[in-house]
């Protein structure tokens, strides 16, 4: 009946659940001075082993008791200058391990993922999502451009305890926008790979965009999924690209299955083949300025969508909107910016900005419906067993649809945009909703590119519970 | 008289000029600033008034907690002060930005990673710099190298025991080699040095049976691990390092 939740700078609520009263509160202390791009924000908590786990600003994770607050280990996964990323994501707990991603892909850095033993905080396993020499991958990578190439490890991975595998997505290669120097496919980035939960071992990877130029990091949700494929059960997974492209591949051997667009806007390849390739590449130029849909905020926002059970759909948004892309050399300098190029968000050329959420067939994208929104649609989709999609926007607003046919049953204006995760939960039998309310963020600040009214939206840091009388 | 030499060094067009073309090369580059200061990861600078010595003080010293990285170690102080004076000529800018435009690749910065061999030796895979800090990088959890006196440097990185590292036994029959920390009222810190990096536990008094001088433990990635070359690098970084970057 405790809900544990995290807000910027790293702090812990620990809230009852029933009546929203703090049990108690904890404040990591990060260094005055974090001067790395992926701040001040954190997305989420992980509990297990009777403690609280929390990634921070300054790489490090920390253990804390449950029922006290009290912090019972922290390690400092890699100094942060070193680096130039940090953990904004929740952490994911697999058996014994609490496993850790870091941001980063916009930097000079190497991107990794990191398993820490619950009990006493000792570094279980890492995978480097860049291989190093003598590896099988690192020829994918001219030069010494793997030491530099990003691959960051950003969001929550998925763990199937049956396969004994963890999932995660890898983010884009670094520089963002200019590849001349890291010549190849580049892996891990724009991947799902599928590790050995006990000892961090690659087991397979598939890649969605090899030689990324555009940013597109494929390190939203991994979405596990058992369903039939032309007849034949199917173990699944299901992951949608900032390019605005969902991939769905075989779990079990990372085997391509399908893959289908979530925007409409969408110019840097013109389709994907029946083997999962890329089709059209448009590549941004050096010195020359390129119009590139979406922009880099995404076809799709990282906040995750949802897969339904009860109606066999998955729910999730997308968004309309372009930019002017200029590619330019640049060298990279460990641990700070890594570019390769600037940017400038536009409307799409042939209609209006704006954002949606639709209902798809997760195998063939097949649409069932689409709820159209003024605004990108920031926050994260949540299904309910009661047929009920909820979301909310960055006008404040946090509602609730019919699953089947996208019709808007419910409103509630919570006073600041939405830009987090809604949960279903029940105590002693009864079914709460929760969702966050609080505006911001990087996609919030470029959106005033586009909307420059955006700038004036209220801030706020609120949590709101809804129950049934 | 800085302030004053800033303040007239606002009014000037050469000045502003120059500012421009450094904000276009180190601020409103990716996901920080946007072009001409338009709303972007950063907020909007265009239009808005800003007292100077704010300014300087958040390009010099960055903003705490937060990602406005500082510049004073890659910008020289005249380069701050020309960006100062560009940001406060937009305050009257109205419309839009000007559009994204192809910009030289910015600047080299100044005080950036000396690429020397020694430099991977103690950083890179978890070696020294996981328990040692040295320039600004590292954890600071173990001595302090760079006053380890150059004659002592090598018998330090091969020493197989310490003197300060002891064995802690829980109750639980867990035992680990630890540097211990600070200990407050009913609870003791101690680096847990099983495997680098270290884990900082904050353990209970009662649940700990024993702190013992250790007899075991060595570092482990660094005991005849490196060629008399690398050693040599190793020792030629440590030093120039501390010497100061």
């Amino acid at each position: 009946g405790v809900m544990y939740l995290s807000t910027s700078g790293n702090r812990v609520h620990a809230i009852d659940a029933e009546t929203g009263k703090p049990i108690w509160q904890y404040a990591y202390q990060n260094p005055r001075e974090i001067g790395v791009i992926y701040s001040p924000w954190n997305r989420g908590v992980a509990v297990g082993a009777g403690r609280v786990f929390m990634g921070t600003l300054d790489n490090s994770v920390v253990a804390l008791d449950q029922k006290t607050g009290r912090e019972l280990w922290k390690i400092n996964v890699e100094s942060l200058q070193q680096c130039g990323c940090n953990i904004t994501g929740a952490p994911l707990i697999a058996k014994d391990n609490v496993i850790v991603g870091v941001t980063g892909g916009d930097s000079a850095h190497r991107g990794y993922i990191t398993a820490f033993n619950m009990k006493t905080g000792r570094q279980a396993w890492r995978f480097w999502t860049i291989p190093g020499p003598g590896e099988k991958g690192n020829e994918t990578w001219s030069g010494e451009s793997w030491k530099y190439g990003g691959g960051a490890t950003w969001m929550t991975g998925s763990f199937d305890p049956q396969l004994n595998m963890v999932y995660w997505g890898v983010g884009n290669p670094a520089a963002d926008f200019y590849g001349d120097s890291r010549k190849g496919d580049n892996l891990y980035t724009d991947s799902v790979v599928a590790l050995d939960a006990d000892t961090g071992k690659l087991k397979w990877h598939h890649q969605q965009i090899p030689h990324d130029v555009w940013d597109w990091d494929t390190a939203y949700e991994c979405v596990l999924l058992d369903l039939p494929v032309n007849g034949k059960p199917r173990k699944l997974l299901l992951n949608v690209n900032k390019g605005g492209y969902t991939f769905v591949v075989d779990r079990t051997n990372g085997e391509f299955v399908a893959a289908w667009p979530v925007a409409r806007n969408i110019n840097w390849i013109t389709g994907v083949d029946a083997k999962g390739n890329l089709l059209g590449r448009n590549e941004p130029k050096v010195g020359q300025t390129t119009m590139v849909c979406p922009s880099i905020g995404g076809g799709r926002s990282w906040n995750q969508g949802a897969y339904s059970p009860k109606t066999g759909w998955f729910y999730t948004t997308g968004i309309e909107w372009c930019q002017d892309v200029t590619a330019q050399k640049e060298e990279p300098k460990e641990g700070k910016e890594f570019f390769g190029g600037v940017f400038k968000l536009r409307p799409p050329p042939d209609g209006k900005p704006g954002g949606h959420l639709d209902a798809y067939d997760p195998i063939s994208g097949k649409k069932h419906w689409t709820y159209e929104s003024k605004y990108p649609l920031l926050a994260s989709v949540l299904a309910t067993a009661g047929d009920l999609i909820f979301t909310g926007d960055p006008e404040g607003n946090f509602f609730a649809l019919d699953a089947k046919t996208g019709a808007k049953l419910w409103n509630f204006q919570t006073g600041s945009g939405n830009r987090g995760s809604a949960i279903s939960y029940s105590v002693k039998g009864k079914q709460y909703i929760a969702t966050p309310s609080g505006w911001g963020s990087a996609v919030a600040g470029i959106m005033g590119q586009i909307w420059p009214e955006v700038e004036t939206f209220r801030n706020g840091s609120t949590l709101f519970v809804f129950a049934l009388p | 008289m800085i302030w004053l030499a800033l303040f007239f060094a606002a009014a000037d067009p050469a000045v502003v000029a120059r500012g421009d073309k450094l904000f276009a090369q180190n601020c409103s580059i990716g996901y920080c600033h946007g072009a001409g200061g338009a709303a972007a990861r950063g907020p909007r600078l265009r239009g808005r008034a800003f007292d100077a010595s704010y300014l300087r003080s958040a390009i010099h010293d960055g903003i705490p907690k937060s990602a406005m990285p500082a510049f004073k170690e890659r910008m020289k102080q005249d380069e701050i002060a020309a960006v100062v004076a560009y940001v406060q000529s937009l305050a009257g800018a109205t419309g839009e930005a000007p559009a994204t435009v192809p910009v030289s690749q910015p600047a080299p910065l100044t005080g950036s990673t000396p690429v020397k061999p020694g430099y991977a030796l103690f950083f890179e895979n978890n070696r020294c710099g996981s328990c040692h800090s040295l320039g600004g990088r590292g954890t600071a959890v173990g001595p302090d190298v760079g006053k380890v006196a150059k004659a002592d440097l090598a018998a330090a990185i091969n020493a197989t025991r310490s003197r300060l590292v002891r064995t802690v036994k829980l109750k639980d029959g867990e035992t680990f080699p630890a540097l211990m920390g600070k200990e407050d009222g009913a609870y003791v810190e101690a680096f847990d040095l099983t495997a680098p990096p270290p884990v900082k536990r904050t353990l209970e008094r009662a649940e700990i049976v024993s702190v013992t001088p250790a007899s075991t433990w060595s570092h482990q990635a660094a005991a005849g691990a490196y060629t008399p070359e690398q050693m040599a690098d190793l020792i030629a970084y440590i030093r120039f390092a501390a010497a100061g970057e």
